[in-house]
Formats: C-alpha cells, sequence, structure tokens
C-alpha cells in the first residue's frame, strides 16, 4: 500500500480499470439484492420490532415482552414446534425414500422422449394450483374417496381408513409437491458420477448392493444433503396445503400464524414468525456444515 | 501350458455395429501382451469382454482353462486399470487400495500389510493417508495400479493407463510397469494406440483393425514380417508398392513394380502373376554408397529432402517414376541435394511381400 503513492498517475489509472473489470458483476446483482433488501431483510426487522411493541400501527408503542413470554412458556405451543419438525421430518424422509429411486431411474434413462415424459409426470404437480391440487387428494383421500373404496372392495381394509385431516394426509400431499425438489438435485448430481468408478468397484469384487453401499451412495451425498434441505425448509413454512389437508385438526407453526392474524394478535404472530425463520436457518446451517463436508470429500462441483 | 486367458471366435455388437469381430487368442502365464489398434478397433471392448464388464455377443472367453464367460466381474480373478483411472474419490489412497480387500473380508491387519507392501512396490510409501485430489497425476496412476495389483489377479487388464501423462513420465512409467511386470510374473494384458509403448514393453502384441485380430507376434515380428498390409503401415512407416510376382530365384521371389524387377525374401512364395505389395521401410532403402551391391539396386533422383533432427529423411524417384522414402542417419545425410542424382536400393530380406 506504500508503494500505491509513487505509482505513476498511469499506472494508477490502470489499477482502476482493473478494479472497475473486477467489479464487473456487481450491477448484476443490484436488483435482486435490492429486493432482498426491501422485500426480506426490511420485513423481518418490522416483524421482530412489531413483537415487542404491540399496537404499533395505532401509535402508541409500548415496549414489552409478553408475545415471547406467551409462546416460549406454554407447552402447548412447544407442542406446535414439535409437531411442525416432525411433519418436516416425516416429509423429508418419505421424499428422499421415494426420490432417490426416481432420480436413479429417470438418470438411466437413455432415450430422450422418454426422460422428457418422466419430467413432465414428475413436475406436473407445481404445474396444478396447490389449492384445486389440495381438494384433489382430499377428494381421493376421504372416507368415501377413491382409495379407501378400493381398499375396501379389494377386501385390503374393512373400515375406511383416516387419510385425512390428519398428519397422513399432510405427509402425502406434502411429498407429491415436493418430490420434483428432491429428485432434481439428485439426478444432478449422478449425472455427474464417473461411470467408470461404478465399473471399478465391481471389478474389484463389490456386488451391484456393496457398490451402491460404498460408492455411489456416499458419492451422491451432496445431492441427498441439497434436496433434503429444500424439502425440509419448504415443509416446515407451507401453509395452505397442511392448512386443507390438516383441516384444523393439526396445529403447526404457520397455521398459528394465520389464526393470530385473522385475531388480529400482530406481536403473537410476529413472534411465530421470527421463531419460524430461526427453525429454519439453524437446521440450514447445521446441514450446510454437513454438506461442506460431503463436498470436499466427494468432489463434485457444487450445482 | 495351458494359456492363462483364451478367447475363443468372440464378438461384440452394439446394435448395428461390430466391435468384436470372431477374435480368438490364447494369452501364456506371465506374459505381457498389448492389444494395440487405432481407436475404434475393438481393443478396448475386447479388454472388457476378459474383465467381465462387457458380455460377449458369441464365443467364449477362458481364464486358466475355465469358462469364465458368464462369471460377473466381481468374480473374476482379473483387475482393470482404467484409462480414466477411476479412483474413488471419496476415499483416502489407504482405502482406495484396501477397497477389494475389505470385499473379500480380509483382517485389518492383513489390509494394513498389504496396502503397504502396495504401495512400496509402486514406489508410493508414506502416501496411505492422502486424499485422491492431493495426488499428481502420476501418483494417481501408481495407486490406481496398486489398488489393482493388491487383490493378486491372475490377471491385470491395462486399458491405455498413461494415456493422460506427459511424455517424459510417460516413458519413465512404462519401465517401471515392464520391470514391475517382470518382477510379480503376473499376465499383463495392455491396451494402447501407440505402437511405439506396445513394441517397447510387450512380449507378445496382437494388432487390431475394425474389430478383428490383423496378427499377433513379438515386437520384432509385427515390425519385421508385418502380414498385413495394415500392419506394415499401422507399426512403424513403410514405402507401399504394387506389383507382380514374375518368379522365384536365389533370392527369393521375384517381383515387377512399373518396370522394376524387386527380389523379395519371402517364406511362402506366391504363384506367379498374383498380384501383391511390397513394403519397405525407409530406414532399410539405402542411398548413395551405403547401397553396396543390394541386388535390389537403381539409379535414381533426389526429390526432396527433410530435416527432422537425428534422421534425415529424403524422397527418391526412380527409373519407371517409383517414387520411395528413404531415412539417412543426420552424419550420413551431408550432401544430399534435391535434383542429384543417386543411386537407392535395399536388401531381399527387407521386402515384405504381401497379398493384395
Amino acid at each position: 500500500m506504500a508503494h500505491a503513492a509513487v505509482l505513476p498517475a498511469s499506472a494508477r489509472r490502470r489499477g482502476w480499470r482493473a478494479l472497475l473489470r473486477r467489479k464487473a458483476h456487481v450491477p448484476l446483482l443490484a436488483p435482486a439484492v435490492a429486493l432482498s433488501i426491501a422485500v426480506f431483510w426490511v420485513c423481518m426487522a418490522v416483524l421482530v420490532v412489531m413483537s415487542v411493541y404491540p399496537f404499533l400501527a395505532a401509535g402508541t408503542p409500548r415496549f414489552t415482552l409478553m408475545a415471547w413470554r406467551r409462546f416460549l412458556t406454554d407447552p402447548f405451543y412447544w407442542g406446535v414446534v414439535v409437531e411442525t419438525l416432525k411433519i418436516a421430518g416425516i416429509v423429508t424422509v418419505a421424499s428422499l425414500l421415494i426420490g432417490y429411486p426416481t432420480a436413479y431411474a429417470i438418470s438411466k434413462i437413455r432415450r430422450p422422449g422418454l426422460a422428457l415424459a418422466a419430467y413432465v409426470v414428475l413436475f406436473a404437480p407445481i404445474l396444478v394450483s396447490v389449492v384445486v391440487r389440495t381438494y384433489g387428494w382430499l377428494l381421493l383421500l376421504s372416507q368415501t374417496g377413491a382409495v379407501n373404496y378400493v381398499l375396501q372392495t379389494l377386501g385390503v381394509i374393512r373400515e375406511p381408513l383416516a387419510l385425512i385431516f390428519n398428519m397422513t394426509g399432510i405427509v402425502i400431499a406434502m411429498v407429491h409437491i415436493l418430490l420434483p425438489f428432491m429428485v432434481f438435485p439428485i439426478i444432478s448430481v449422478i449425472g455427474q458420477l464417473a461411470p467408470d468408478l461404478r465399473e471399478a468397484a465391481m471389478d474389484l469384487g463389490a456386488t451391484r448392493w456393496q457398490t451402491f453401499r460404498r460408492v455411489t451412495l456416499p458419492l451422491t451425498l451432496p445431492g441427498v444433503l441439497a434436496g433434503a434441505q429444500i424439502v425440509f425448509t419448504l415443509t416446515i413454512s407451507a401453509f395452505v396445503t397442511p392448512f386443507l389437508m390438516g383441516g384444523g385438526k393439526v396445529q403447526i407453526l404457520s397455521g398459528l400464524i394465520y389464526r393470530d392474524m385473522e385475531a388480529v394478535n400482530l406481536p403473537f404472530a410476529s413472534v411465530v414468525a421470527v421463531i419460524l425463520l430461526a427453525l429454519a436457518v439453524v437446521i440450514l446451517t447445521a446441514s450446510n456444515q454437513l454438506t461442506r463436508r460431503a463436498y470436499t470429500r466427494a468432489e463434485v462441483s457444487r450445482p | 501350458m495351458e494359456p492363462d486367458v483364451e478367447l475363443r471366435e468372440v464378438s461384440k455388437h452394439f446394435d448395428a455395429v461390430v466391435a468384436v469381430d470372431r477374435v480368438s487368442l490364447q494369452i501364456r502365464r506371465g506374459e505381457f501382451f498389448s492389444l494395440l489398434g487405432p481407436s475404434g478397433c475393438g481393443k478396448t471392448t475386447t479388454l472388457r469382454i476378459i474383465g467381465g464388464l462387457e458380455y460377449p455377443s458369441a464365443g467364449e472367453v477362458l481364464l486358466r482353462g475355465a469358462d469364465v464367460t458368464d462369471v460377473p466381474p466381481y468374480r473374476r480373478a482379473t483387475n482393470m486399470v482404467f484409462q480414466q483411472l477411476a479412483l474413488f474419490p471419496h476415499l483416502t489412497v489407504f482405502e482406495n487400495i484396501a477397497f477389494g480387500l475389505r470385499l473379500r473380508r480380509v483382517s485389518s491387519a492383513g489390509i494394513t500389510r498389504k496396502v503397504e507392501e502396495a504401495l512400496q512396490l509402486v514406489d508410493l510409501p508414506g502416501y496411505a493417508a492422502r486424499e485422491i485430489h492431493q495426488l499428481s497425476g502420476g501418483q494417481k496412476q501408481r495407486v490406481a495400479i496398486a489398488r489393482a495389483l493388491v487383490n493378486e489377479p491372475a490377471v491385470l487388464l491395462l486399458d491405455e493407463p498413461l494415456g493422460a501423462l506427459d511424455l517424459k513420465l510417460r516413458l519413465q512409467m512404462q519401465e517401471e510397469l515392464k520391470a514391475l511386470q517382470q518382477r510379480l510374473g503376473t499376465t499383463f494384458i495392455y491396451v494402447t494406440h501407440d505402437q511405439g509403448e506396445a513394441l517397447t514393453m510387450s512380449d507378445r502384441i496382437a494388432v487390431m483393425n475394425a474389430g478383428r485380430v490383423e496378427q499377433v507376434g513379438s515386437s520384432q515380428e509385427i515390425y519385421a514380417r508385418p502380414r498385413t498390409r495394415f500392419v506394415a503401415g499401422f507399426i512403424g512407416e513403410a514405402n507401399f508398392l504394387n506389383g507382380q510376382v514374375v518368379g522365384s530365384g536365389q533370392h527369393g521371389v521375384l517381383v515387377e513394380v512399373d518396370g522394376l524387377r524387386i527380389w523379395a525374401a519371402a517364406d511362402d512364395v506366391p504363384p506367379a502373376g498374383a498380384p501383391v505389395t511390397i513394403s519397405v521401410r525407409p530406414e532399410h532403402v539405402k542411398i548413395g554408397a551405403a547401397v553396396g551391391d543390394a541386388p535390389n539396386r537403381w539409379n535414381g533422383r533426389i526429390q526432396g529432402v527433410t530435416f527432422m533432427g537425428a534422421i534425415v529423411r529424403a524422397r527418391v524417384t526412380l527409373a519407371g517414376g517409383v517414387a520411395l522414402t528413404a531415412e539417412v542417419q543426420n552424419d550420413a545425410a551431408g550432401g544430399l541435394q534435391p535434383g542429384a542424382a543417386i543411386a537407392a536400393g535395399w536388401l531381399p530380406r527387407h521386402t515384405v511381400v504381401l497379398a493384395r
């Protein structure tokens, strides 16, 4: 830095130009950053303020931790947190169990037409309105719905199963919509896997299952973790599907926010929103640590 | 002694494409055997069939006398060194080499000892704890060889393993591989498109073209007595002259090419009138005083001279318009001038007669 002062003017100008070239990407980022600040960070800040200043809108702000105390001391609300995490956990695991084989099979399709068809089937639920899709599931899964009808007709069950207005219904509908978010990152990692690694494993004496366990699975772990993160965070913050499929009988955090907004209890709704955000941040940070470790080992470039 | 590996009329079709066409080979125990040919000739597919990674469309594969055609790769006593090496990026050097041993449930003390020995063998002691991405190209190469050899395979299959290395390292690894093979006495089957590599390392070579084996023989045999035009052209350089057999005599067969009568020492004499191609290596074409009293000797004219370092290459046109390339050592090339008249010739035993 001490040398900068004695550099001739031309060299300094070159330095400026080099700096401009290096920072050429900054204007490209500006719209996204501005949007993020205006819509996300400012709003989150307002939420935090509102959670401790009730009646801010009414014009008589007074600092109080009442809403926070109410949430943190009532076991009912802790139960809702646990229930929310439980649903997100089950949806994530179920998506993984269905999504991994799906991703593996799709990545093995050689005919471009068939691969396209598989993608269409997989992504179709995203194209349909969430309300329409959810009512579709309600019809299918209700006491007199198609699923119960078929199972009863076949004699598999005598009494209809309770498939809606409970956690089962929420999980089925959520897995349906979130499956592509699990499948896609896994497909992209499997696609990067050198085919001769599997052959090398088999050449060294590994059966198909051992090859999967010792080579394919560990090397596709980054995709699994990425998919799991997306599915988990989308599930804990989902509202419409759990609300309709739960029928008001399953309490989750996003439902609490809705209820308190309806009741114009803005401080409490803000508290729940901030807690939801905190949960997402903690879980993402923890799983990012895992992902980083998986990536350094797998030497796969980040998608 | 029964062959270590035997292929009987093995073919492989990929849809309409015939990659390997009725290949039969017998590879002896302890031999360094090369499959040599241009890309797409079926050499890698043949190697993969031996290793069990491809299933032949027809034919049989025998390993030490036992038919292994239907045996999956994980139950064959072969191990492969892959072209792209295929080291497991999520495992350390130690775990890469131990991969096969763990699957065979070798005791943990046994694994440690064998991995150490394998690392010694490829001259990488102390590298066990390294991650794969910390290694140089040559070191990865050695790990790949150690990972295969640690399983003590009956046959080691190598698929152009030195292709990614720079020239100097490649020459060094060629020597090391050959020394390693002689020390271990393991049968090596080596796929390469580099004729120099095959000639240097191999006990025997199978030259392949368009899915077929053109010729099997030692380096010297393949080079000195090629049996097809493809082999003569693919291994080293050659002058090809088309002509006709006109008789035979004390020097062998007499072939007429554009009015020149050329003596060739042929093993089996083709009948008179048979159309043949004559192949003469440029280094066997002598010019000037070096011709001596060779039976094949003509007057000609130098068309052009190319300096190539240790050797100098001269284009010579003989009477009758036959054009040839001659190679001369640099120190004997003084005074070669384009346009100058010069004598050119070669010995009958350096003349190969190929059926046309």
